[in-house]
């Protein structure tokens, strides 16, 4: 059975450190301007704010393959999106199709020059011979070929962003649910997951959980702390 | 009338046709996906072999799971 590559971020643990974005910057020696991955942070500063991060997320129906003009996308047989470069003629059509803005653009030419789409590969590089020079400078380091995983995902200090297989880490992710007792804030447990075959999850959704203080600031974002 | 529906209805359908759905899992032959030459992940350092190059995902992807981790910990400082 063909792995299924995905990533998931457990906004309940993401600190907004940003360690992620910088491992993947200094992996693939990305130009300046490009970020393969960033953070996001919902409700900034508010107490009860979330942070999640963000980059291509490997869609197995992708609108950038379905928008691109000249074909240059293509699903690996790991689940992969990956695109060639020497195809791609900077058009920015991916960037609009694109709902988590993964398409990224140098620009470093006259006249608004986009350049080539650069974008997050899952650490599995592009269309050229695998561990060489070349791909590299394209696409980055592969090291799916080396037999480990992306290293946003590896380095990650509170284990929030997971990625790998994605039947292996949505079974991580449904543990560690089940272990604390409630589902993500920023998006439905009920919707992606089913209850679980140890029971209900005791809270979900916008309720308060059970180890929560009821009226403290912490459990209303609109409530600051006096 | 008929006639000029029929073929305004014709001309919708040739139109429609005309959309391509670009085929978005290609299948890997002769060392290319749909004309984009890419090696399998196990080519480059393992031989060819899927299943060892699978196991060491699957290794380094149950790492991610710290809870095992924790509990052995814990039951070492017992």
């Amino acid at each position: 059975m063909p792995v299924r590559m995905k990533f998931i971020c457990d906004t309940e643990r993401c600190i907004d450190c940003n360690g992620c974005v910088t491992a993947c910057k200094n992996e693939h020696e990305t130009p300046w301007g490009v970020n393969r991955r960033r953070t996001v942070t919902i409700n900034d500063g508010v107490p009860g704010e979330h942070s999640i991060s963000v980059a291509c997320m490997h869609c197995t129906d992708a609108p950038c393959m379905a928008v691109c003009p000249v074909d240059c996308f293509y699903h690996t047989e790991d689940g992969v999106v990956l695109h060639d470069k020497d195809m791609c003629i900077g058009c920015g059509y991916c960037f609009y199709a694109c709902p988590f803005g993964a398409p990224q653009f140098p620009a470093t030419g006259a006249f608004n020059h986009r350049g080539k789409m650069d974008k997050c590969t899952f650490c599995n590089a592009g269309p050229e011979q695998d561990e060489t020079q070349e791909e590299f400078r394209k696409y980055g380091r592969n090291r799916l070929a080396e037999g480990k995983l992306p290293v946003c995902a590896e380095q990650c200090a509170t284990k929030s962003l997971l990625g790998g297989d994605a039947n292996l880490i949505a079974q991580i992710y449904k543990e560690r649910v089940e272990t604390r007792g409630y589902g993500p804030e920023l998006w439905g447990w009920n919707i992606a997951y089913d209850a679980g075959k140890h029971g209900r999850i005791a809270n979900t959704g916008e309720g308060p959980r059970r180890n929560q203080v009821p009226n403290a600031s912490q459990n209303d974002p609109r409530k600051l702390p006096t | 009338m008929k006639r000029a529906a029929a073929f305004a209805l014709a001309c919708a359908c040739l139109l429609l046709a005309g959309c391509l759905e670009v085929e978005q899992h290609p299948l890997w032959r002769h060392g290319k996906y749909n004309g984009k030459p890419d090696n399998l992940p196990q080519q480059a350092l393992y031989h060819g072999d899927r299943m060892a190059w699978m196991s060491t995902i699957q290794n380094r992807n149950w790492l991610q799971d710290e809870y095992p981790r924790t509990e052995n910990r814990g039951a070492q400082n017992e």
